[in-house]
């Protein structure tokens, strides 16, 4: 929640201070000020001391007033502006109350600069050493960084629990401040024009939806948070179960073993499937214990018989060393291939990445280009029909020379030729990349062969210059060697027990996981939801009606489940623009007075939904200049008949009543309990306030 | 066997960026989105559609935008097809020329609109204009064309 409490306006000439200081109070205040005597300024005023100026139109100065930051207008004369600044008291749900200093026009001071005082400094006289806090807007880091950025701290200080939501670019950020405040200050000249119509631009999807959501609170946000969390777990554990699958797909095949029974993708592991480790071998396949057997009887081959000596087999050595030496110069020679082989294979890798980055980019353009040659023919712009604007002679699609001879792919068959141009890099990219795997896979093998190739030649060469006496050391080594490998793959045997066992559990987690998604409910909204949505509705077909609105038969009116905005029997309330551009669209109109009537019971009916069910609206309504001149009195009167009667919200009315007295008594009569702010009687809003 | 060999001449695949609404759309993005209201020059135009065609040129003008504008970027291309799409733009009525400087017409500005409305359409380039559209201004375009000479 958040109260204003009161607003200076500061601005300094050459000689003397001029402003005005006004406050404001829980329930309707009416500020009532003539035309282009400075209301909207003051209006302007508490928006930009909140940070807001975004929803009148830009950042820092760029939309504000030219009192504020270039003359002020003094008995007929234009004094310039040396500095102005705003300062706007607040307080929140807890009744704390802080003051924020922004500065407009000044050399020291730049728009993005903010000062928090930790109390009140307008209604009350503080402390001289008050304590206070500065702080920095607009800046990349201004919503996101607690100590120095001003919308965090107003966040935490007004107590708003922002949603994350997803951004038009895949990320999901916290919902911006400025995005909810149109949905409570409504701003002359574009809010009046549609129910929000001032949301900044911030590649939010579906902004409008999520500022109602988040203002009603409804649980259809949780809802689809949650959906998106399990999603994302989902995504996790396939992510997983993938990686793990891979390792263990490495790790076998440098043991030349492969697993049987698992797939890439997360599989529901049933007790009776069966798992298991094999390798192909000149007898066919064989898995791990029938390995480990076969070593096992070589072994005891071994040591059945003595060992012989090296003088009894030296002709058997010799013959094998030569056979050897030319097997390790021809598996080096292969090896040296194959790393060529594989840097030309990652160069060419590159290169079909990089076209195939490129092509996604123009493919998403050319599907863009669908919609805004759309938009272009609707404008009747000739070159969509290929005909040239001054002369109507056909003209080809394209900005290169219209006399080169060659013609140009039409939309849909270029976007076709894109669409398969990606499909080939794809593939290209695939093969190129299993390429890659099979040949490094090759490479380890490779190299694996080559170094026990050589310890056996090594060996080999020691045993050939031994003693005749001594026992075989190639035996020896042999002996050792299975004795190794036995005791290497019942290592082996049990690394891959307990990743299969982990296999188990990630696959256990999954089907949670996708039961979990299975039992979320079809329909988003739960059962207050709908209620909520009920009452907002009933609500704001009523003060329709109270109202006097006209344009439509108000049991024809709905405000949707799905869309939060009033629609005509299914189709979008609007204001009636000019006719021309309107002609012929299939969008209901309301008269411009009947859609501001729409705005405030829309407005109006927000916060009393929000209030009824206790969810997130702030419980402040502004308006600056919320009448038309054709609009009845007694129209006028019960709005802000409703806005009084509505005592927990503070609502803020900036209206002229058509600079006349008989006009304000007949809009604010019947209406006791209002606090008036009545600048009525003065030229200007901003007056002399003391000398230099 | 048949001597005769025939060819046909098949249409060919055309970059987006040679497409005369698509270049033309971009060109009312950088007049109705990055610039004052006494329009844009050609130059200008030319720098913001060299900036759109590559993503790394994006980063060469922060660089000269950090730089105070000190370095001078180095030579971006004006390329003949920019001023075929402000050709056309000017006979379809959505731009018109007022001093050397390009301006925005009501039909141009209904166009805008409805792509501004849309988030999905020129992202990047709305992205761009909004960090760079004013604070390139056209003098320092004309201190950099300057440099050429």
């Amino acid at each position: 929640m958040i109260k204003l409490n009161s607003l200076r306006i500061n601005i300094v000439t050459k000689g003397a201070l001029y402003g005005e200081e006004i406050q404001f109070f829980k329930g309707l205040n009416v500020i009532r000020g003539n035309n282009s005597s400075g209301k909207s300024t003051v209006f302007q005023g508490l928006l930009y001391g909140l940070g807001m100026e975004e929803i009148i139109g830009g950042k820092n100065t760029m939309a504000l007033q030219y009192v504020l930051k270039d003359k002020i207008k003094v008995d007929e004369k234009q004094l310039p502006v040396i500095e102005s600044s705003i300062l706007l008291e607040i307080e929140n749900q807890k009744g704390e109350s802080i003051t924020i200093q922004r500065y407009i026009e000044s050399d020291t001071y730049d728009p993005r600069y903010v000062k928090v005082y930790l109390g009140k400094i307008i209604s009350e006289t503080p402390k001289p050493d008050i304590e206070s806090l500065e702080m920095y807007l607009h800046d990349q880091n201004a919503a996101k960084n607690l100590k120095y950025g001003f919308h965090a701290y107003l966040n935490t200080f007004l107590n708003t629990d922002l949603p994350d939501v997803s951004y038009t670019d895949g990320s999901s950020k916290k919902l911006y401040l400025q995005t909810i405040f149109p949905s409570f200050a409504i701003e002359q000249k574009n809010g009046w024009a549609d129910f929000l119509a001032t949301i900044p631009y911030y590649k939010i999807k579906d902004v409008k939806s999520k500022v109602i959501e988040y203002i009603l609170k409804l649980d259809v946000l949780e809802n689809q948070k949650n959906k998106e969390n399990l999603n994302f777990e989902k995504k996790i554990i396939e992510y997983q179960w993938e990686q793990k699958y891979i390792d263990l797909k490495d790790i076998l095949k440098s043991e030349n073993l492969k697993v049987e029974g698992l797939n890439i993708k997360p599989q529901i592991l049933k007790p009776e499937d069966k798992i298991y480790v094999r390798r192909m071998t000149a007898d066919g396949y064989k898995n791990l214990d029938e390995l480990l057997e076969i070593f096992q009887s070589e072994l005891n081959e071994i040591e059945k018989e003595s060992l012989p000596k090296t003088g009894q087999i030296s002709d058997k050595l010799s013959k094998q060393l030569d056979q050897l030496t030319v097997e390790y110069s021809k598996l080096n020679f292969s090896k040296q291939n194959l790393v060529n082989k594989i840097v030309l294979s990652e160069k060419d890798l590159k290169g079909y990445k990089k076209e195939y980055s490129e092509t996604i980019n123009e493919l998403e353009n050319y599907k863009a280009y669908k919609k805004v040659r759309k938009f272009a023919k609707d404008e009747d712009v000739q070159i969509t029909q290929d005909l040239c604007p001054t002369c109507s002679q056909e003209v080809k699609d394209t900005l290169l020379p219209q006399d080169i001879n060659q013609n140009y792919m039409k939309l849909d068959e270029n976007i076709n030729h894109l669409k398969s141009q990606k499909d080939l890099y794809l593939a290209f990219i695939r093969g190129q990349e299993n390429q890659i795997f099979e040949h490094e896979q090759r490479l380890d093998r490779l190299s694996d062969k080559i170094r026990k190739n050589r310890s056996t030649i090594k060996s080999l060469n020691r045993e050939m210059i031994a003693d005749d006496r001594i026992p075989s050391k190639f035996i020896i080594e042999k002996k050792v060697n299975l004795e190794s490998q036995i005791r290497h793959y019942q290592k082996i045997k049990k690394r891959i027990d307990t990743e299969l066992q982990e296999f188990k559990d990630i696959s256990k987690k999954y089907a949670k996981t996708l039961g979990r998604i299975k039992e979320l409910p079809n329909a988003f909204y739960s059962s207050e939801d709908l209620k909520k949505m009920d009452f907002f509705n009933n609500k704001f077909k009523s003060l329709l009606e109270k109202f006097n609105y006209r344009s439509y038969e108000i049991r024809d009116i709905s405000i949707p489940y799905d869309n939060y905005f009033p629609n005509v029997k299914g189709l979008n309330l609007v204001k009636r623009v000019d006719e021309k551009k309107s002609e012929g669209k299939i969008k209901h109109n309301s008269s411009a007075s009947d859609f501001i009537r729409a705005i405030w019971s829309y407005t109006i009916s927000l916060f009393e939904t929000s209030y009824k069910f206790n969810a997130n609206h702030p419980g402040i309504l502004l308006f600056d200049e919320p009448s038309q001149h054709d609009m009845a009195n007694k129209d006028m009167n019960s709005f802000l008949n409703v806005l009084a009667s509505n005592k927990d919200c503070q609502s803020i009315v900036f209206a002229s009543f058509g600079e006349r007295d008989d006009i304000f008594k007949q809009e604010t009569k019947g209406i006791q309990d209002f606090h008036l702010v009545d600048f009525s009687r003065r030229d200007k809003i901003f007056q002399l306030k003391s000398e230099l | 066997m048949n001597k005769n060999i025939i060819f046909k001449r098949r249409p060919v695949s055309l970059s987006i960026d040679y497409r005369p609404v698509w270049k033309l759309t971009q060109l009312l993005l950088v007049i109705s989105e990055g610039s004052n209201k006494y329009g844009c020059s050609l130059l200008k135009l030319h720098l913001f559609s060299w900036i759109f065609q590559d993503r790394k040129r994006k980063m060469k003008v922060k660089e000269w935008i950090n730089n105070d504008f000190d370095v001078s970027l180095s030579i971006w291309t004006l390329s003949p097809h920019v001023n075929r799409a402000v050709a056309f733009g000017i006979g379809e009525e959505l731009i018109i020329e007022e001093k050397g400087k390009y301006l925005i017409t009501k039909k141009g500005a209904q166009l805008v609109h409805k792509i501004l409305e849309e988030d999905d359409l020129f992202g990047d380039e709305k992205k761009i204009l909004e960090e760079f559209g004013k604070v390139i201004t056209e003098s320092r375009i004309d201190e950099l064309s300057k440099n050429w000479k």
